[in-house]
């Protein structure tokens, strides 16, 4: 169930970069625990941007962001206590085992002491398949590394959870394991922020979408608004409508 | 043909493409510029360099001459006659052995000989110790570094570089053969190198042409043209390696990994380790070993003269004072003169004999190593550019060769016509020491050979020929791999 | 949490083609290394000794008509230096011997005339391996510790934990330089085994102490490298560039400044040749003896005149000799004094022209890590500049020690009379070969070894603490993205 204060918040956020581009324009949002808000937008709209401002990988050039109310521009180490991500395209060390893998970044994220079996038991969660545990990274398939990623996520058991167009290039199958996953960390109260193409999984998952373009979050609708009206034909109108900035 | 047109086409279209790609990332502009700077610096400063050592070649030559006019000059006043070797002209192509090379050779002689020999000395290697430590920065140096480096730099990725962008693979998907994207990647990017090295050669020879060598001597344009010709067949090993190399690797980041260490070592490790086996399959005496030998005869030969002489001065006890001049001592000194002469003579061409007999034997075990270390070296494609580009240059084996002979020559004529001259008898008390040729009489010359340059076209043929096949080897290595390349 | 990063880079070096291929270059190549240069050295000690021996028995037979005749030279042989089969250095550069003789001392061949096609190529020590082989690798595996882990996201990673960039950056440079380490030790410490049978003084003197400090020099030199490679990373955004840009540093290190230093050094500060100046004091020494014997031939015949003088000339007890011997001697002593004041200025001003350049180049090459190492290496076993010095100081000392004991008991009066007759008188004090003192070469200790080097730590810890500075803060700033 959804609780009272935000775990992640944007507050006025607005970033504009080197050679002038402006990527988010005045974003204000919040995600509160067991709720799932999907960012929908076209490239370049914003998406990524947003992400980045909260893991603090660039600085704002207005706003803030707070996770679990802690400034991520202030503490950027105690504010990324609480949160795990989990990026597009997940490389991770080619050379090393899956364990291996959760090993090390189950200890970044303060979790030094777990056993191999714990480790199993959360690549079992996330449905990678039990030989795959000890086999090198490198081989792995996308929709095998997409979940190694969770794992991660999973086993750093941080209140928030960051996610950067986690289906793409996924198989429907593979797809649908992953939000799985998802449905059952929100049901434990994690607060997910999810970057996503995908209007059908977004509907899926999410209790709020945010529709953004060229660095705006246009529209924002809850699930409940949704049943009544087709996402579908929103966000197609909208990427076709004019451009907003003057 | 229209089949025949199209696949013209295609090649042209490839190579204009990998062109425009050298252009629009100011890759050529780059190697262009560094070239036309590289080439003139670096001859500039080996131009000063060999400059310098001229002027202390003449300098010494100058005084030498000053003092030793002539044969008198030569027997009398200390340090006998010397030879000094003019530093090679060509040296700016490659300083070769130019610093371990004799630069000297002065005769050693004994007080109570007819003969001289001669020593060879090298100074240089002690007056530029450091220039011994690191090695010589010259034209034959900078193509073995700075170009093919360049060379790998522009074939590294040809194949894996455009896999991993995918382009490969979208060129595939068109109706082109294989063979001919490979041979336009390679002559459009072989272009690329060639044209700013050539520039940067001709900018530097403009601005500097090379040295007339001595008097009389032949134009250096054919030895400097053979050099450029070495430098492009090096340059081209190289590219073509790592065209090899580019498409047997699916990683642009794996390629060059791989072509630098191949590269330390065919340019620093290989050529070394033959030298470690060369001196395991051909081992000769050092040469200092060689000069022990001959001490130990020498002093042998002496023992034993002496010891006949001894016995001789023993067995005709010359009367002394002045009461006995008379005709009867003057026949007996001269028949005791006579004698000794005979003995010392005799003695003389003894160790002549056994001296001629193991300089013959260390020559023919040292010209075996050489001759091992070259074929053994001639595995790393560098050393077949290496080594010829100093005989090219007048700093290799061959001057080395050269010089002694002329030394010998020299030898021979002070010899003659001072040393043998010399007479030096031991008496009872005493000895006596005199000279039988004509103290005014100018001293000989040392003689000027020059190395035609037919030898050492005979000499460097084989490396061209290998470097030729090494070329052929790597590019045919390259094209069979990439008809086979996964684009995917 | 520095731990955590320490060990993963450790594993995932090892776990990589890159420790397996490291290994085994440093495991056949620095053992092969050193196993051939002890031969070398073992081949060049049993010609030295064997020269030391010949020299010895020439010197015992040594007999005063030789020293009258003006012909004598004794020779002074260098020891080949026990170290040098780490650093081959100047060893086959330097003069095999000196020879002393009245006029003073001269060079001997270098022992560089063995092997003339091979000598130049020939070097194969362990400071090449280190400067050349080693420090690539380095290079090449630190290139892309940073931008390969950006390329592969797992910087980000890394980032989105709480984990400050300093750590990770210590930690990348912590574990992925032990990685390099472990194999290196391991090779040097079979390398030195592989000696032992063959009879190398491993405890002899300060030997351990010489080869620990090598080995540290060496470790730091590898050190500078890596962290030099890690800043190229962390100055770019793609593991490509990274790898082009260490190319180019790492042939300017390692190929072009050190000849340009040394080749800028004899531009600006030239230098004669040692022949003009051997070729200058004799054309001196010739003159200066002309001279004399002018003067000696004019003195002479103002005293002895006539008959009654040629028999007074061999009478030891006339009353001329007792008047001309004064005479003679004092112009002697002013002709000796004379001659080496103005050959000393010869050699000073030589001495003086070559300290400035060599000064010029050692400065010079300080701009290259690689250089300063050869130079400290070379000194710490003893076939650096140290050695070429300390030999210089040996063979003057001993041409000293031979004008005292030999030359001076042996006076040769060349007189030159009006007329052009030409005289030549000797007076000879006895002199027992055997006594005659011994060439020894007094080695530098390694605390003056180290002292000299000053410059070249200094440059070192320079190139260690700068890249380090830069690639901290570059990669403070450093866009995961």
């Amino acid at each position: 169930m959804p609780q009272s204060n935000p775990i992640l918040k944007a507050d006025d956020l607005s970033k504009r970069y080197e050679d002038g581009v402006l990527a988010l324009d005045h974003l204000n949002l919040d995600v509160r625990g067991g709720e799932a808000y999907c960012l929908l937008g076209a490239n370049g709209a914003g998406k990524t941007t947003t992400i980045n401002l909260f893991l603090n990988f660039i600085p704002p050039t207005t706003g803030t962001c707070f996770i679990t109310g802690i400034d991520v521009t202030k503490d950027p180490l105690e504010a990324k206590k609480h949160v795990a991500f989990v990026s597009e395209n997940v490389m991770l060390y080619g050379n090393f085992t899956a364990r291996q893998n959760l090993d090390f970044f189950a200890k970044l994220g303060g979790k030094p002491d777990l056993t191999k079996e714990q480790y199993y038991q959360v690549m079992r969660r996330v449905s990678l398949q039990e030989k795959a545990f000890e086999q090198r990274v490198k081989n792995f398939s996308k929709g095998m590394r997409q979940k190694l990623g969770i794992s991660i996520a999973v086993i750093k058991d941080a209140p928030a959870i960051l996610l950067d167009e986690p289906t793409s290039g996924l198989d429907p199958k593979a797809a649908e394991e992953f939000l799985e996953i998802l449905g059952e960390l929100k049901k434990e109260g994690k607060a997910i922020l999810m970057s996503t193409h995908d209007i059908f999984r977004a509907k899926e998952i999410g209790d709020r979408i945010g529709i953004m373009k060229e660095g705006r979050l246009v529209m924002e609708r809850t699930r409940e608004q949704l049943q009544y009206e087709d996402l579908v034909k929103i966000y197609i109108d909208y990427m076709k409508s004019e451009p907003l900035t003057a | 043909m229209s089949g025949e047109r199209d696949r013209d086409r295609t090649f042209r279209a490839i190579f204009r493409k990998e062109l425009l790609e050298g252009f629009v990332t100011r890759r050529f502009l780059a190697v262009l510029i560094l070239c036309l700077i590289v080439f003139p610096v670096g001859s500039y400063m080996s131009r000063r360099d060999y400059q310098s050592r001229l002027q202390n070649y003449q300098e010494a030559q100058r005084l030498y001459e000053s003092t030793k006019k002539t044969v008198g000059d030569v027997l009398f006043k200390p340090g006998g006659a010397k030879a000094l070797r003019a530093p090679s002209s060509l040296s700016f192509l490659s300083t070769g052995l130019e610093i371990v090379l004799p630069d000297a050779a002065e005769t050693v002689k004994k007080f109570n000989t007819s003969y001289a020999e001669m020593r060879l000395t090298n100074t240089q290697g002690l007056d530029n110790l450091y220039g011994f430590f690191h090695g010589p920065l010259d034209f034959s140096f900078l193509v073995t570094v700075v170009m093919t480096f360049l060379a790998l730099a522009f074939s590294y990725n040809a194949v894996s570089g455009e896999k991993e962008s995918g382009t490969l693979g979208l060129m595939l998907s068109n109706s082109v053969l294989r063979s001919r994207i490979v041979t336009a990647k390679a002559a459009a990017q072989f272009l690329m190198l060639a044209v700013p090295f050539l520039a940067g050669v001709a900018l530097s020879l403009a601005l500097a042409p090379p040295p007339a060598s001595a008097a009389g001597a032949a134009s250096p344009w054919p030895a400097v043209l053979t050099a450029v010709a070495f430098s492009l067949l090096i340059i081209a090993v190289f590219f073509n390696l790592g065209l090899l190399v580019s498409s047997l690797t699916r990683q642009a980041v794996t390629s060059i990994v791989v072509l630098l260490l191949v590269w330390t070592a065919l340019f620093a490790v290989v050529p070394r380790l033959s030298v470690i086996a060369t001196r395991l399959l051909a081992p000769a005496p050092s040469e200092q070993a060689f000069g022990q030998e001959k001490i130990r005869i020498r002093l042998a030969n002496e023992k034993a003269c002496e010891a006949e002489v001894d016995a001789l001065i023993k067995a005709n006890p010359i009367p002394q004072g002045r009461d006995s001049m008379g005709p009867e001592w003057q026949k007996l000194t001269a028949d005791f003169r006579a004698k000794q002469d005979a003995i010392r003579v005799k003695y003389q061409s003894d160790l002549a004999a056994e001296i001629g007999k193991a300089r013959q034997t260390y020559e023919r075990k040292r010209d075996a190593q050489i001759k091992t270390s070259m074929l053994v070296a001639r595995v790393s494609p560098v050393s077949c550019y290496v080594r010829p580009m100093a005989e090219i240059a007048g700093t290799g084996w061959l001057e080395y060769k050269r010089f002694a002979d002329a030394v010998d020559r020299f030898l021979g004529a002070l010899n003659d016509k001072i040393f043998s001259k010399n007479r030096f008898t031991r008496m009872e008390g005493g000895a006596n020491i005199s000279f039988g040729g004509k103290a005014n009489d100018p001293a000989p010359r040392m003689p000027d050979v020059r190395i035609p340059f037919g030898d050492v076209v005979r000499d460097v043929l084989p490396d061209f020929v290998l470097l030729l096949l090494f070329n052929a080897l790597f590019f045919a290595g390259a094209f069979v791999a990439f008809l086979r390349y996964d684009p995917r | 949490m520095l731990k955590t990063i320490v060990k993963k880079e450790i594993l995932e070096n090892i776990f990589s083609y890159r420790f397996p291929l490291f290994a085994l270059i440093c495991v056949v190549l620095i053992p092969l290394g050193l196993f051939v240069n002890n031969a070398q050295y073992a081949k060049r000690l049993k010609d030295y000794n064997e020269q030391v021996r010949l020299a010895d028995e020439a010197q015992s037979g040594l007999k005063i008509q030789d020293l009258m005749a003006g012909r004598v030279t004794i020779k002074g042989f260098r020891p080949p230096s026990q170290l040098s089969v780490f650093s081959q250095g100047l060893e086959s550069a330097l003069p095999a011997y000196y020879q002393f003789a009245q006029d003073g001392f001269s060079q001997g061949e270098s022992s560089s005339s063995d092997a003339t096609l091979t000598s130049t190529q020939g070097k194969f020590d362990f400071v090449f391996l280190i400067q050349m082989v080693v420090s690539l690798v380095g290079l090449l595996f630190a290139s892309d510790m940073i931008s390969g882990e950006k390329e592969s996201g797992t910087l980000r990673a890394m980032l989105s934990n709480s984990l400050p960039r300093d750590a990770i950056l210590v930690g990348k440079i912590a574990g992925g330089y032990l990685a390099l380490l472990a194999p290196f030790l391991v090779a040097l410490v079979l390398g030195v085994m592989l000696l032992l049978p063959g009879g190398f003084p491993l405890f002899a003197g300060d030997i351990p102490a010489r080869i620990a400090v090598m080995a540290g020099a060496a470790a730091l030199f590898i050190l500078i490298y890596y962290v030099i490679g890690t800043m190229v990373s962390a100055m770019s955004a793609k593991a490509r560039t990274s790898l082009v840009t260490i190319l180019l540093i790492w042939s300017g290190f390692q190929l072009v400044i050190p000849k340009l230093s040394d080749m800028a050094a004899a531009l600006i500060n030239p230098v004669r040749t040692d022949t003009q100046v051997s070729l200058e004091k004799s054309l001196l020494i010739n003159t200066l003896e002309t001279e004399s014997a002018k003067e000696l031939g004019r003195e002479y015949d103002k005293i002895f005149v006539g008959k009654s003088g040629q028999d007074a000339a061999n009478d030891q007890n006339s009353p001329e000799m007792k008047k001309w011997a004064p005479i003679r001697d004092e112009m002697q002593l002013k002709t000796r004094e004379n001659k080496a004041a103005q050959l000393a200025a010869i050699d000073e001003t030589f001495l003086a022209q070559q300290r400035r350049q060599r000064k010029l180049a050692a400065a010079l090459s300080l701009i290259s890590p690689s250089a300063a190492f050869g130079r400290l290496a070379a000194d710490i076993c003893g076939t650096g500049d140290l050695a070429r010095t300390k030999y210089i100081e040996a063979v003057r000392s001993h041409q000293n020690a031979l004008e005292n004991e030999l030359f001076s008991k042996v006076k040769r009066t060349l007189m030159m009379h009006e007329g052009g007759r030409t005289t030549m008188m000797f007076s000879a004090q006895p002199v027992d070969p055997k006594k005659l003192p011994k060439f020894a070469v007094k080695p530098a200790s390694l605390g003056e070894a180290l002292k000299a080097n000053a410059a070249s730590i200094g440059a070192l810890l320079f190139w260690l603490i700068t890249p380090f500075a830069f690639a901290y803060v570059r990669f403070l700033k450093y866009d995961v993205r």
